[in-house]
């Protein structure tokens, strides 16, 4: 007996042994070289004496800041007589030994990113965490569903000048995690899809068999975004009606509803691509249109015609073109979502680095700020030698914070950012039918975005490659429509049984 | 005095004995009691950046999590299977490997060269065989039969279970040879001198030798059997059929996902089902292999 208990004893080890070295890491090679960490933290941010005494804010990024706007705010912050000072912590080096850049892999990027989240979970020492501080953006949402930042509610509530009254509202609600803010988005754009009312109807999000149907009724020699791809009407049009298949609060999936059926149905008509490039058509009649709104001047929408090089412009309240969205099962058609996701206060700072970390923050969410970034503005020299400015308000979103997006509005019904030179595009000057943008057109806007209520997580990799796995098989003729639908179903249930 | 002298010589020699074991024990507990300490505690906590206690919830939430208990299933099919498939092809194999026949070192070695093949360089000459339009369809659609989409069904099952058994039988069969050279010649001749046949002799006399060679055997496949993950996460992936996902899939996706507590969770009720099957394994040993002379 004594000799079982010992040789137990012996196999229960084993049994531990087994499963401690259990959860074989496939992600992040420890082989991989990556460029060491810069151990000069803020190395491109100019080193300011800063006082002693003054509280120190770590911020994490994974390779040094291209930003000159954010390096600028942490020099002019580290300047600023306010008793912080912010430090940056590099996960790693965008240079090699050499000076010259590096090229990273997908495993580079992932073992970088590994030790971050071990070094976040375990050793802490960052107090403010952002996308930046990852390769894949992904990590940053998973650490916000943890619970690791606090609730920007919380510092909101006692800011005169960054609060929910200054800031949009509907877009922070969007960015609630169970009632909790641990990001605010700096500005945001919508993406959705256009159509001449004349093909795609008048009524905004469209469902997939309204959109079939319209398809249907086009001319022949139609095409979806000037292409007639598979692959490409899945990918661009199709695939953002993915989560009306995921069911999270009862942890199921619906791939084999009518709907994805119906969507796999629909793209096979069109020839596949086999992963070449798919070739373009912007002359014949087009169905849809991708259409990214990034101010209110996407009011009026640009009808370019590639024979003559003329540009006319319709007014989207006129109803001549309509935002059909994309055509999902729900109606959900169109997304926010954002290139500028700020940052999160982690919880395991000190109350003080807290309050130090919001100081921060805040400042790029002001309407000073707002108005100054979100223009892009290029001074250069024109034929007759005089110095001009060219503005891009394309580039960033509508500012969160509502008096600096109003104030963007007047400025381009003004006319403040529009050129002075002539447009060209493949060498033709382009002659513009152009329309005046008043406030109704803005309010058109601002009214379809308060509509709309679905903030684009991208959807999880994992499912994206379970579908596109068994669809591009599909496609591409390797399988027939029921084994996918089947294989689709199968994988991604296990996919939603383990997160919910 | 004699007494007295033997029991300081004794006392002497276990305090010596056991500062000769520190070393090994520092070492047992830091890469094996802590960590497991460690993933229990994990065990029972909300979510790793957080750590708040929420003793046996993630237990309970494990127990009714689809995902968990479909690996479970597969997981315990395939063992059950496979297991004792490689126990006794692998004894078989060495049974007649004993005997002198004709060119029995090279049949040895090639029942051995799979161990030495990288699981990697494995995997890519498997898919080529089990592909939808692999070597094993193309030769199946010659005689008339249907293809099988083997990675993609339940079929897969067979796919990985005849992975395992070539990567295996191998090891085992060699530890069965030397446990099978082992046995008393003259036990054998005695029996066979008392008229045993061939059956009698190889259920009374050498099973039971060999039910230490067994165990180990076992425990060792079963181990082993965890491992065949790395051979279905290269052919199929993070999420393949579900007859094909296995609790390290849900480990390694919930470790990707930063799960820490579900996986840790796991892990635990994992061991504790295994430390029984050994257990229970064990005691059938010391049954039938009591009257084996050590």
């Amino acid at each position: 007996m004594i000799i079982i208990k010992k040789e137990l004893s012996a196999i229960a080890l084993a049994a531990c042994m087994v499963f401690t070295g259990c959860g074989n890491k496939t992600s992040g090679s420890s082989s991989v070289n990556v460029p060491a960490k810069n151990t000069d933290s803020s190395s491109s941010v100019q080193e300011t004496a800063g006082n002693k005494e003054d509280t120190v804010i770590t911020i994490g990024l994974m390779i040094e800041p291209e930003d000159k706007g954010f390096i600028k705010a942490i020099e002019d912050f580290n300047n600023a007589d306010n008793g912080c000072r912010i430090e940056t912590k590099l996960m790693s080096s965008r240079f090699e030994a050499d000076g010259g850049e590096h090229g990273w892999t997908e495993d580079e990027v992932a073992n970088v990113d590994f030790n971050t989240l071990q070094m976040i979970m375990n050793e802490g020492g960052l107090d403010i965490i952002g996308g930046s501080t990852f390769g894949d953006s992904a990590k940053y949402e998973l650490l916000k569903q943890k619970g690791t930042f606090v609730d920007l509610y919380q510092f909101m509530e006692n800011d005169p000048e960054v609060n929910t009254s200054t800031l949009n509202q509907h877009i922070l609600e969007l960015n609630e995690i169970d009632g909790k803010l641990y990001n605010i988005p700096m500005f945001y754009d919508v993406h959705t899809i256009i159509s001449k009312s004349e093909y795609g109807g008048t009524t905004q999000n469209w469902t997939i068999d309204e959109f079939i149907d319209r398809w249907n009724s086009m001319p022949a020699g139609s095409t979806i975004e000037g292409a007639n791809c598979a692959e490409y009407i899945f990918f661009n049009l199709l695939r953002e009606n993915l989560p009306a298949f995921v069911d999270e609060e009862n942890a199921k999936v619906s791939f084999d509803s009518e709907d994805f059926r119906k969507m796999l149905e629909f793209c096979k008509q069109f020839p596949s691509n086999n992963g070449e490039n798919a070739n373009y058509n912007y002359n014949a009649p087009m169905l849809t249109s991708p259409y990214t709104i990034r101010s209110v001047g996407a009011a009026v929408y640009n009808e370019m015609n590639y024979q003559t090089w003329e540009q006319k412009q319709y007014r989207l309240r006129d109803g001549g073109y309509t935002l059909v969205g994309f055509p999902t099962s729900d109606r959900k058609g169109a997304y926010l979502s954002t290139s500028f996701p700020g940052w999160s206060i982690c919880a395991d700072s000190s109350d003080e680095k807290q309050q130090a970390a919001w100081k921060f923050i805040r400042q790029f969410y002001t309407e000073e700020d707002q108005t100054e970034n979100v223009v892009w503005k290029e001074e250069y020299i024109d034929d007759k030698g005089e110095k001009k400015v060219s503005y891009s308000i394309d580039n960033t979103g509508f500012c969160i914070n509502n008096a600096a997006r109003k104030k963007i509005a007047e400025n381009i019904i003004s006319g403040m950012y529009d050129p002075d030179e002539p447009v060209y595009a493949q060498g033709h000057e382009i002659t513009i039918d152009k329309l005046k943008l008043d406030e109704k057109d803005c309010q058109f806007i601002e009214d379809y975005i308060a509509s709309i209520d679905r903030w684009d997580v991208d959807v999880d990799r994992e499912l994206w490659q379970i579908v596109m796995d068994e669809v591009m098989a599909y496609l591409r003729g390797g399988q027939d429509i029921d084994k996918t639908i089947d294989m689709i179903q199968n994988r991604a249930s296990l996919w939603v049984s383990e997160r919910y | 005095m004699i007494f007295r002298k033997s029991q300081c010589g004794r006392r002497r020699e276990k305090i010596f004995s056991n500062i000769c074991i520190l070393p090994s024990l520092a070492g047992v507990m830091i890469f094996f009691i802590i960590p497991f300490g460690i993933v229990v505690r994990y065990s029972l906590v909300n979510n790793p950046v957080k750590k708040e206690y929420v003793g046996m919830d993630n237990y309970k939430a494990l127990m009714q999590n689809d995902a968990f208990r479909k690996a479970m299933q597969n997981t315990a099919f395939f063992s059950a299977i496979a297991v004792p498939l490689a126990v006794i092809l692998s004894l078989g194999l060495a049974i007649i490997l004993e005997r002198n026949i004709r060119g029995k070192s090279v049949l040895r070695t090639i029942f051995l060269s799979p161990l030495m093949v990288p699981t990697a360089s494995v995997v890519l000459v498997w898919q080529v065989l089990f592909h939808n339009n692999g070597t094993i369809n193309q030769i199946s659609e010659m005689f008339g039969r249907e293809p099988v989409d083997w990675l993609s069904s339940p079929k897969g099952q067979i796919a990985i279970i005849a992975m395992f058994l070539w990567k295996n039988l191998g090891y085992n069969m060699i530890l069965f040879m030397s446990a099978l050279s082992n046995i008393p010649k003259d036990i054998l001749e005695v029996a066979e001198l008392e008229g045993a046949g061939g059956l009698y002799k190889f259920i009374h006399i050498k099973l039971r030798y060999l039910s230490p060679t067994i165990l180990f055997v076992f425990i060792l496949s079963m181990i082993n059997s965890f491992k065949i993950f790395r051979e279905v996460y290269l052919l199929t992936g993070n999420y393949p059929h579900n007859k094909l996902y296995m609790l390290q899939h849900f480990m390694n996706n919930t470790f990707n996902q930063l799960d820490y507590q579900k996986l840790s969770a796991a892990a635990v009720f994992f061991s504790l089902i295994m430390i029984v099957i050994m257990a229970v394994l064990m005691i059938l040993e010391s049954v039938f292999g009591k009257d084996v002379e050590s």
